[in-house]
């Protein structure tokens, strides 16, 4: 009970805080172009996938290399 | 001295034979790394020297924990600079910015996998992610998962962005390889995005200095909150491996900007004024870091600290472990104060063998920081004894030499430094 | 500091007169005693900090019985750099704490403090009196919430053991277990070097009510029973990181660093799983769809009553029971495939406890009075103190130990059972790993 709100503080106030200062700045600094800054997003957005896909498929790698009758 | 020579994109094209030699030497180091991931994941963590602290007399963590710190707090150090120079826009060190982004990603990489190979289960990797949700509100390994991911995202977005900027403002002669790569970031990019893109790189520099100083704590965390073993007591270990981290990110990058320089003459782009820059910030770091580490050991000297931590810190400081953890000390205490006095009278060749021995020093201590507690029980059991195995070896020297190769192909594709025009041919 | 009947708990006239009463048959401070029970419940109502209530009757302890063996000496939590007014049984508004709860335990984690209160006040103190009165306390108070409520714990008396390391054995043969992976072991050793006395301890796990390997684990593999408070590995999920075993201040989980030579076949010379067909012939129990470890049937016979195999999973269909699998994390699991078998011999039992030929180990459910660690708490002579291990690691263990714990610098001493012994599988697989030496006598 404690320690689970403690894990969402720590991920809401400390993980995320990048986030939130990066989001932030894109969208609303100057000068406002959401063209550009959605694109930035779209690029984060195709990384972080790539990024779990990229586990993922470490995670079957290793299944195989596991299993491989060497 | 030799005429000064301008950054010139030379690195992409030039292939030399020394190149070539490393290039093999890498890969065949790399190879050798494969076949021990393979016989160890075959075989099972019975492949390596770790084993149950206590009735086994065995450390529960060993070299690649140890050698995952040491990667982690160099990324984080290396993703404060990028971020710092991003975000005040030094453009004078704009290559010092692309190398240590490059680095930051490369060691984020390396952490994360060093991570996987550690577990008993390695394709059970997946499970973390499909069980984040819930035990990302307890446990501080899932909290230090969600900080690479997050590094490794930030990183190679800034990378991307950085260089959309650079190659929207106009890269002649590009070659082959690094034309694909402008394709792949400069999608939909118009000239007129040039001052919002030069903002958001800006805004991203920030967001990457508060990744580095808040998810910096992450290891702290992971060590202090769940606080079992003596000696991995929380409230200084983020404190101690962020200051690591920026010795070490600081020093690799000492490192690296000098071998390039040396190799390539960028006296315009990796200027004197630059290398004074990492002279200072590496001396800085370089007491910092000793004087979190004197913190560290201090209440042991002054027998302050409670009987466990006390033993381990015994064992540390005048016991079993004094050779290894007063040689990592030297190892960064002796640069530090030669930087101090001479300062960077003594060249760019000299600072960056100081940034070896400091590399060296702090992955010393990493290992001493995560084996040492393990060894000694908290109930009368056996101190335990841990000699890392041959597998253990090539996999933790390998991801060295893996991260050295990565960065050396990545010097065949990534332009480090953005220039308008091209200088001769 | 009256407090009568603040936030529900129970000093009235009527709890003093019926404490007075029972304290009066003892030879022990009546006062002493009732101020005891009425800030224990203070205590697990979370209005004063276990180390206050520790610090406040300390002096007074002594004073009466000679000996304070509250586990209050040696390092403060504080001194491990805790936030004691957030640990458990803190006041509990703010974050951290050193293990602060398992998730969403807070209900469980103030009851099991009750019981602390209860079972632990009243050992210490040698007065079943008190116990008596806080645990009808603890009862009336919980009758609201749950009637019967379960807590699998044990009584382990140290001045029984003698260290024949049968539950050792016992505990590896039931859950076919490698030689190497300890869930039972006994620590032997001298508290100091002018003794020879040797000391033991015995330890299992200790399936603490706020277990720090629950909330480490990373993909929740690692849990309590909410109904029975056992604390399991789920085989099928652990991924084998250890950040268990480097969470838990005991150090009783084991890695399956390598499969077996010989895969481990989990089964017991107990009484069959079940007679009226829920098991099949290869004693495989047929409503789990996916039999745990195949075995050749023909080399199990059922009809005979000794060899049985028990399930591998547990009655919620998890699979905890018996030996890990290769890379994945195990330990101690209170015998859970006895306490799910559904047959009245097995439950409430365990390996360890039936061989122990000197009664040292007392298995079952700490929640009634009737059980057998709560009765043998009742049973011990009134100057015999008791303790939980480590317990400013604010774990909460369910194993209550009559007996002194084993003090910081106490020293490992070698016993019948050799080192080399422990290791031996481990060294079958590391040949090159160099053998552990006890301390030695010169030193
Ligand atoms: S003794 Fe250790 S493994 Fe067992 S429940 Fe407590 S913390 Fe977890
Ligand atoms: S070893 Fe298994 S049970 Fe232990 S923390 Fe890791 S995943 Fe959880």
């Amino acid at each position: 009970m404690v320690l689970s709100s403690l894990g969402i503080v720590v991920l809401l106030l400390i993980i995320l805080m990048p986030v939130y200062v990066t989001f932030g700045g894109w969208l609303f600094s100057e000068p406002r172009d959401f063209r550009t800054a959605g694109i930035g997003l779209v690029y984060m957005g195709v990384i972080a996938v790539a990024m779990i896909g990229a586990t993922a498929g470490l995670g079957v790698a290793f299944w195989v290399i596991a299993n491989l009758p060497l | 001295m030799s005429q000064r020579t301008d950054y010139s994109l030379n690195h992409l094209r030039s292939v030399s034979t020394g190149y070539v030699a490393l290039l093999i030497v890498l890969l065949a180091a790399t190879l050798l790394t494969l076949e021990a991931i393979i016989q160890q994941v075959q075989d099972g963590l019975v492949a390596t020297d770790m084993a149950q602290q206590g009735t086994q007399a065995g450390a529960t963590w060993g070299l690649y924990i140890g050698t995952f710190e040491w990667f982690a707090g160099m990324a984080v150090g290396a993703l404060a600079i990028t971020g710092y120079i991003r975000f005040n826009q030094l453009e004078q060190y704009q290559m010092v910015a692309r190398l240590s982004n490059i680095w930051a990603f490369i060691c984020g990489l390396s952490a994360a996998w060093l991570i996987i190979i550690d577990l008993g289960t390695p394709h059970r990797v997946l499970v973390i992610l499909t069980s984040w949700h819930e035990t990302v509100l307890h446990s501080p390994l899932a909290w230090d998962v969600t900080f690479v991911t997050t590094l490794m995202v930030f990183t190679l977005t800034m990378l991307v962005l950085s260089l959309r900027l650079d190659f929207v403002k106009g890269n002649p002669s590009l070659p082959i390889q690094t034309r694909i790569l402008e394709r792949i970031v400069t999608i939909g990019a118009t000239p007129k995005e040039v001052p919002k893109l030069e903002e958001m790189r800006r805004w991203l520099g920030l967001g990457l200095l508060v990744l580095a100083f808040t998810a910096g704590m992450i290891p702290g965390l992971l060590m202090g909150v769940v606080g079992g073993q003596p000696g991995y007591f929380g409230s200084e270990r983020g404190i101690v491996f962020l200051a690591a981290g920026l010795l070490t990110g600081v020093a690799l990058l000492n490192l690296t900007a000098g071998v390039l320089r040396s190799l390539f003459s960028w006296r315009d782009a990796l200027s004197n004024e630059v290398f004074r820059g990492l002279g200072r910030a590496l001396t800085l770091f370089g007491f910092v870091y000793l004087i979190v580490l004197f913190n560290d050991v201090l209440p042991v000297v002054t027998d302050m600290a409670p009987f466990f931590e006390g033993r381990i810190g015994e064992a540390m400081v005048t016991g079993s472990l004094a050779p290894l953890f007063w040689l990592s000390v030297l190892l960064v205490a002796v640069p530090t104060l030669l930087l101090a006095v001479f300062k960077y009278r003594l060249g760019v060749t000299v600072q960056s063998i100081y940034a070896v021995a400091i590399l060296l020093g702090v992955w010393i201590k990493a290992q001493l920081t995560v084996v040492e507690p393990l060894l000694f029980p908290n109930l009368p059991a056996i101190e335990g004894t841990y000699s890392p195995t041959v597998v253990e070896w090539v996999i933790t020297l390998g991801a060295m030499a893996i991260a050295l190769l990565l960065f050396v192909l990545a010097l065949k594709l990534i332009p480090l430094a953005h220039r308008d025009t091209e200088v001769s041919s | 500091m009256t407090g009568n009947n603040t936030s529900g708990l129970y000093f009235d006239e009527e709890w003093e007169s019926d404490a007075e009463d029972r304290l009066s048959v003892v030879d022990y401070d009546t006062e002493l005693g009732k101020k005891l029970g009425r800030d224990a419940q203070r205590l697990a109502a979370g209005e004063i900090s276990q180390t206050e209530f520790h610090e406040k009757y300390h002096e007074d302890v002594v004073d009466e019985f000679g000996v304070d063996e509250r586990a209050t000496i040696g390092p403060t939590p504080e001194e491990f750099g805790y936030d004691t007014d957030t640990a458990p049984g803190g006041d509990g508004d703010g974050g951290g704490g050193p293990l602060p709860g398992v998730p969403d335990d807070g209900d469980h984690s103030r009851r099991s403090v009750l019981k602390t209160a209860g079972v632990l006040g009243a050992a210490a103190v040698g007065l079943n009196g008190v116990a008596g009165a806080a645990e009808t306390l603890a009862d009336e108070n919980e009758d609201e919430e749950e009637v019967e409520d379960l807590q699998w714990g044990m009584a382990i008396n140290q001045n029984n053991c003698i260290a024949c390391l049968n539950c050792v054995e016992a505990c590896n043969e039931e859950n076919n277990n490698t030689p190497d992976a300890l869930w039972m072991f006994v620590h032997r050793y001298v508290e100091d070097d002018y003794t020879e006395d040797e000391e033991y301890l015995t330890r299992p796990c200790q399936h603490c009510s706020d277990a720090p390997c629950t909330a480490a684990c990373p993909v929740a593999s690692r849990h309590t029973r909410e109904e029975d408070g056992i604390v399991l590995t789920d085989y099928e999920t652990c991924i084998g990181c250890r950040y268990c075993e480097i969470a838990c201040p005991y150090g009783v989980n084991y890695l399956q660093w390598a499969t077996p030579e010989e895969k481990a076949e989990f089964k017991s010379s107990g009484i069959p799983l079940d007679e009226n067909g829920e098991v099949d012939e290869d004693g495989i129990r047929l409503d789990s769809d996916e039999p745990g470890i195949e075995l050749d049937s023909e080399e199990i016979e059922l009809d005979s009553e000794q060899e049985v195999r028990f399930d591998t999973k547990t009655k919620d269909g998890v699979e905890a029971a018996g030996p890990p699998d290769h890379g994945v994390m195990g330990k101690c699991t209170f015998c859970v495939h006895r306490q799910d078998s559904g047959r009245e011999e097995l439950v409430g039992t365990t390996a360890c406890e039936d061989v122990c030929p000197t009664d040292a180990i007392h298995f079952g459910n700490l929640e009634d009075p009737e059980s057998a660690p709560r009765q043998h708490l009742d049973d011990i002579e009134e100057n015999e103190s008791t303790f939980r291990l480590l317990e400013d690691h604010g774990t909460e263990p369910n194993i209550i130990y009559v007996g002194n714990e084993p003090s910081a610098d106490a020293t490992p001493v070698e016993g019948p059972r050799t080192l080399e012994d422990m290791n031996r599988d481990l060294h079958l697989h590391r040949t090159d790993r160099e053998p552990v030496a006890y301390p030695s006598e010169d030193e």
